[in-house]
């Protein structure tokens, strides 16, 4: 094994570079989202709270490309051998809980503004 | 600012009343991992498509919505950008489409090279002693899958071996991927072709600490099997050796006195018994990957 | 012509579908090297139990959620989403440095003083943090990455929070237009 790991993936990081690789790679992994977040208009809450007034729709652009550009492109390196779907977390389902969270969420988001 | 530290305090009021007050109800409903093309029961491809032209659809919407409103005007100048994103995400899915998802056959391809030689050198064939340790090891959860037809299962099958064909596996390892990391599978036939070829599937559904019984129920029944005598077992409990074995390597090489399941004494071998018989561990337990969400 | 000391104005946010397909190549990376998606949620958590463990490491054991995290001599912040984390809050800072949008404010509507935007600041971030600890992830751990894998629970949580969101907009517009 070199230093790249082997596809697919997803990859064994913490076996191959230890824990510091990891963490590492978790660390630029949230700065990218982080930083995306921020140019994207997601630090601003006035922003934020216009999706639900209907004027600025921006939050659901962006989550909704984000999700759709990202499942096409997980479902494409899997077809293709590339990405282990079978590996990949999904988050499994509980559904009530997760549509009450959802609503209570939903509820904070305008109160609180984000 | 206020807004994280409520977000602390929120965070913090679920942690401590969360296993009080309505356990019950947060660990309601679960369907483990279940996803959208298992709902709707078509291939992965037509939901990614679906999915996309219905985003597209919305994102037109929620332009014309904005406009309606009074916010910012969409600008002209980028109509051409967009349609051009949204033809390349449409083509895109339907690529996804085209391709479609790997069978397990595909998937066997992808990783022979890797795994072909642990079939060739044995590495996953475990004798049945050590089998029985394992199932009375507290340390190890064993899930044994027996593939053979159900005939044969209802003639005799060890203790909690859950009986499960070829085809259903793809399916089955879904669930079985959700099994604690200290789980052990064992799959076994009467001989070692076919579950040889569950191991295969298995395997390329990216399960971990899979192995095959070797010699299969036959081998099994060699090991276990007790001779009757006039004190212990009757007669009748105890599967007779055919003389000479039937040609064949999935054919057991047993008569049975009934269709008696797991009920024979050969099924649940005493360990204390047995402990005398010396084997080649070969079992070596992966811990998966940890993952979690947020 | 430029006059040197005038303050640097706010670049403008970046356009929405430009940051969503970035935002879907990130999500996607973190897949394909990691196994999982991004939060935001998990993170907190994880700090917060942290914090717990500290002041009150008898009390984390004897809860059952708690002991999860931080059960024995278990750290909370050994997890690679301890550093997803650091990295969300370190990004969007160097963003907003170099867009120059970096700053105190307090972002409200015209017709509420700060007080009030502060106190119901709290009371959202409060049911915001249970209800995505309820749903056992926030918009980016359960909608963005458990959406991108076509988990159903994601899915129905995504649009919980749309039906939560818009119920209550209208009776709250005075926070914010």
């Amino acid at each position: 094994m070199g230093w790249f790991p082997e596809f697919p993936g997803p990859f064994p990081i913490e076996a191959m570079y230890g824990k510091v690789g990891l963490y590492l790679v978790a660390f630029l992994i949230g700065l990218a989202f982080g930083y995306i977040l921020e140019i994207g208009g997601f630090g601003n809450s006035t922003k934020l709270a216009a999706q639900f007034y209907l004027k600025d729709m921006t939050v659901f652009k962006v989550m909704f490309t984000g999700i759709v550009v990202a499942m096409v492109l997980i479902f494409g390196a899997s077809g293709l051998g590339l990405l282990d779907y079978n590996r990949v977390y999904v988050n499994p389902t509980y559904l009530w809980p997760g549509i009450v969270g959802g609503l209570i969420m939903g509820f904070g988001f305008i109160i609180g503004g984000f | 600012m206020f807004f994280v530290l409520g977000l602390f305090a929120g965070i913090f009021v679920f942690g401590e009343t969360i296993d009080s007050l309505l356990s019950d109800f947060w660990n309601s409903s679960y369907m483990g991992r279940f996803t959208l093309p298992e709902l709707f029961s078509v291939p992965t491809g037509y939901v990614v498509l679906a999915i996309v032209v219905v985003a597209i659809f919305l994102f037109w919407g929620a332009e014309k919505v904005e406009a309606m409103m009074g916010g910012e005007k969409p600008k002209k100048s980028q109509t051409k950008y967009k349609l051009a994103g949204a033809g390349v995400l449409i083509a895109a899915a339907l690529a996804v489409v085209i391709i479609g998802q790997p069978t397990p056959q595909d998937r066997w391809e992808w990783i022979a090279a890797e795994k072909q030689p642990l079939l060739e050198n044995r590495a996953v064939y475990i004798h049945p002693a050590e089998l029985l340790d394992y199932i009375y090891n507290d340390r190890v959860d064993v899930v044994m899958l027996d593939v053979r037809d159900e005939t044969d299962y209802n003639l005799f099958h060890i203790e909690d071996a859950r009986r499960v064909s070829l085809d259903e596996l793809p399916q089955l390892s879904e669930e079985l991927l959700q099994k604690p990391a200290n789980t052990l599978f064992v799959v076994m036939s009467n001989g070692e072709t076919r579950a040889t070829e569950a191991w295969k599937i298995l395997v390329a559904e990216s399960l971990t600490n899979v192995y095959i019984l070797e010699g299969g129920i036959n081998n099994w029944l060699a090991t276990f099997n007790i001779e009757p005598d006039e004190e212990g077992v009757a007669v009748a409990m105890a599967p007779v050796p055919v003389t000479p074995p039937p040609p064949g390597d999935e054919v057991l090489h047993y008569k049975f006195p009934a269709a008696l399941g797991a009920q024979y004494p050969a099924a649940y071998p005493d360990p204390h018994e047995f402990e005398d018989i010396e084997y080649t561990p070969k079992v070596k337990l992966e811990i998966k990957q940890a993952t979690g969400g947020g | 012509m430029m006059d040197g000391t005038v303050k640097k104005q706010p670049k403008p946010f970046a356009n929405p579908y430009a940051a969503g397909v970035l935002l879907g190549v990130v999500l996607f990376v973190a897949f394909l090297l990691t196994g999982s998606g991004l939060g935001a949620s998990g993170p907190l958590n994880r700090y917060l139990v942290y914090l717990e463990d500290k002041i009150a490491p008898e009390h984390v054991n004897r809860v059952p959620y708690l002991i999860n995290y931080a059960g024995g001599d278990k750290n909370p912040l050994d997890n690679p989403f301890t550093f997803l984390g650091i990295g969300v809050v370190a990004g969007g800072f160097l963003s907003g440095l170099i867009h120059h949008r970096l700053r105190f404010e307090t972002n409200k509507g015209p017709r509420i003083n700060n007080q009030t935007r502060w106190l119901m600041a709290f009371l959202g971030g409060i049911l915001m943090g249970y209800g995505a600890r309820f749903a056992r992830g926030c918009t980016s751990g359960q909608g963005l990455s458990g959406g991108a894998v076509l988990s159903v629970g994601s899915w129905a949580f995504l649009l919980a929070v749309f039906v939560g969101a818009y119920a209550l907009a209208y009776s709250l517009r005075r926070l914010w237009i």
